[in-house]
């Protein structure tokens, strides 16, 4: 792929995806816990 | 005056406007002028971190590291992609919650609440205002150097033009001006990389810049480095991804960002459209830079790879939203730091030891003073001693991460971090990477300064931490509520726990009598 080794497009190409998983995990994380604080509120 | 200064015009233009329009909001309190009110939503915050952290590194240094080094260079583009996210997630909501409950407006001034010492922060003034200012001379010669190449002034009028306009829009409209003008920035720097990356790459794809790469010189393509400079050698490599992936949560004018947002819920906004903006900007430069060594490969000055290939290849208006980008990029740094270096003399220097009885007014003004101050030093500096830009700009990250980020993240995780740890974890880190660099210990050791600088920092705070006093319950308690919003005190909650004691006993009894279970049984 791209003309690269495999060692480097395995090494480098797939962070962009890894990145924008873990920032979409950490978003849902601080959703749920935003909604649990606004049913403490309600309570 | 060509189609590309008209643009280039407009668009100082706009930040003035910008900074005047935010002057009136910005004088009613030093929150205001200091923090915005903590009233920055989500894509605000973001862009400003992201814009702010970004300097003309991207669009010069990282370039000519890919230039000189080939893919090697993608290790520190790897761990820069994530910084906002790791930054945002582990200090986000801590830091916003523990910054208003101990009502500090500056980084610094946080510390010594947090720390309950003043030498924490007379220490981390002193180290954030050398290493800060030294980043915005930095700053300041990228800004005339690149005024002058893509536009042929004289490098001091270039400067003093660009300056000139950061400097005036930072004083007038605070730090809501540096927020605004960043996020107008963010956009154009994403616009402007994306806009030269699908021109470049349109004109010899990525498999073919490889390929040439590969029949130039096969290393080129290796993950250690142009002749294989840096084979099995993790410490430098683990170093390079570190320092701009954790790094940004030690830099005071990264820091203040996560005090002034609205609340705790913009994070996870925040954290979307910091990961979507990376991915689109980070890895480009770099790629640009491979490029260069195909297109370009007589260039004498590696860091002037990216507005050489948009005047070659592509001239006219995308040469007037690079020359743009390239500006955003260093004038959204530069006011940044300007405006963090202004907020620690005025706050935590002269409120804090020369006139604790100033006005509101008074501080406002002696804060625009103050960031003017700071303008015109960096401004002599950068006339009369221009060293060498990317090499300060390095250095300066590195000691400011180094002294700040463990600080910082035990501050809100651990309980027990104390001001004995804070003092030790600053010192030792930025000691640390000082010799590092100077005595250029990289290579002996196989160890990246920033990796050396971090490790000893955290033991700095580990050994601190048994001399140190052990912090007030008061802060404990604040410790404890930051990781997430109480709506009761730890005092009372422990209260009503014990008066709970005996009833819970009384229904544990009835029970386990109900359903014939014996105590022995249990």
């Amino acid at each position: 792929m791209f003309e690269l080794p495999s060692v480097t497009f395995w090494t480098f190409i797939p962070w962009p995806f890894l990145w924008l998983g873990l920032a979409t995990v950490m978003y849902l994380k601080f959703k749920r816990e935003d909604e649990n604080e606004e049913d403490m509120d309600e309570i | 005056m060509k189609l590309d200064g008209v643009i280039f015009l407009v668009y100082l233009l706009v930040l003035l406007g910008i900074g005047l329009w935010f002057s009136r909001n910005a004088s009613k309190s030093s929150e205001h002028y200091l923090l915005g009110n903590r009233s920055i939503g989500p894509a605000v915050t973001a862009m400003t971190m992201q814009s702010s952290s970004m300097s003309g590194y991207m669009f010069m240094g990282g370039p000519a590291l890919a230039f000189q080094q080939g893919w090697y260079a993608l290790w520190y583009a790897l761990g820069d992609a994530g910084g906002a996210i790791i930054n945002l997630s582990v200090l986000g909501k801590r830091m916003r919650r523990m910054s208003e409950a101990l009502s500090a407006l500056s980084p610094i001034e946080y510390l010594e609440k947090r720390y309950e010492s003043p030498a924490v922060r007379v220490i981390g003034s002193v180290i954030s205002i050398i290493f800060i200012l030294a980043y915005v001379f930095a700053q300041f010669i990228a800004s005339g150097k690149a005024l002058t190449a893509l536009t042929g002034w004289p490098y001091e009028a270039a400067l003093l033009v660009g300056v000139g306009v950061i400097i005036t829009y930072t004083v007038a409209g605070g730090y809501l001006a540096v927020v605004y003008t960043d996020f107008i920035q963010g956009i154009i720097m994403v616009l402007g990389v994306t806009g030269i990356a699908i021109m470049a790459f349109s004109h010899i794809s990525l498999g073919e810049v490889n390929a040439q790469l590969a029949s130039i010189d096969p290393t080129y393509l290796s993950i250690w480095g142009k002749d294989l400079a840096y084979y099995g050698q993790w410490g430098v490599v683990i170093g390079a991804i570190l320092i701009y992936s954790v790094g940004y949560m030690g830099l005071p004018h990264i820091v203040v960002r996560h005090m002034s947002m609205k609340s705790t819920k913009t994070v996870k906004g925040a954290i979307m459209w910091a990961a979507t903006w990376n991915q689109l900007f980070i890895f480009i430069p770099y790629l640009l830079g491979l490029a260069g060594i195909v297109l370009l490969p007589n260039l004498a000055d590696p860091e002037m790879i990216i507005p050489e290939l948009a005047y070659q290849f592509f001239p006219g208006i995308f040469a007037a939203i690079l020359l743009s980008a390239i500006m955003a990029a260093i004038m959204s740094t530069s006011d940044s730091l300007l405006m963090q270096a202004g907020t620690i003399l005025s706050r935590d220097i002269y409120q804090r030891f020369i006139d604790k009885r100033a006005t509101e007014r008074r501080m406002v003004w002696i804060s625009r003073i103050c960031v003017f101050a700071g303008g015109v030093i960096g401004c002599i500096v950068a006339i009369y001693q221009p060293p060498s830009v990317f090499t300060l700009v390095i250095f300066s990250f590195g000691v400011l991460g180094n002294s700040f980020l463990v600080p910082y993240v035990a501050s809100v995780y651990s309980t027990k971090a104390n001001n004995m740890g804070a003092i030790f974890a600053m010192i030792g880190g930025a000691t640390t990477n000082i010799l590092w660099t100077t005595l250029e210990l990289e290579n002996p050791t196989g160890l990246h300064p920033f990796l050396a600088g971090l490790i000893i920092s955290f033991i700095g705070m580990w050994i601190g931490n048994y001399f140190g006093r052990t912090p007030s319950p008061q802060i404990q308690e604040a410790v404890q509520n930051a990781k997430t919003r109480k709506k009761l005190s730890n005092p009372l909650e422990k209260k009503i726990s014990q008066d709970m004691a005996s009833e819970s006993k009384v229904i544990s009894d009835f029970v386990r009598k109900k359903m014939y279970i014996n105590e022995g049984d249990v």
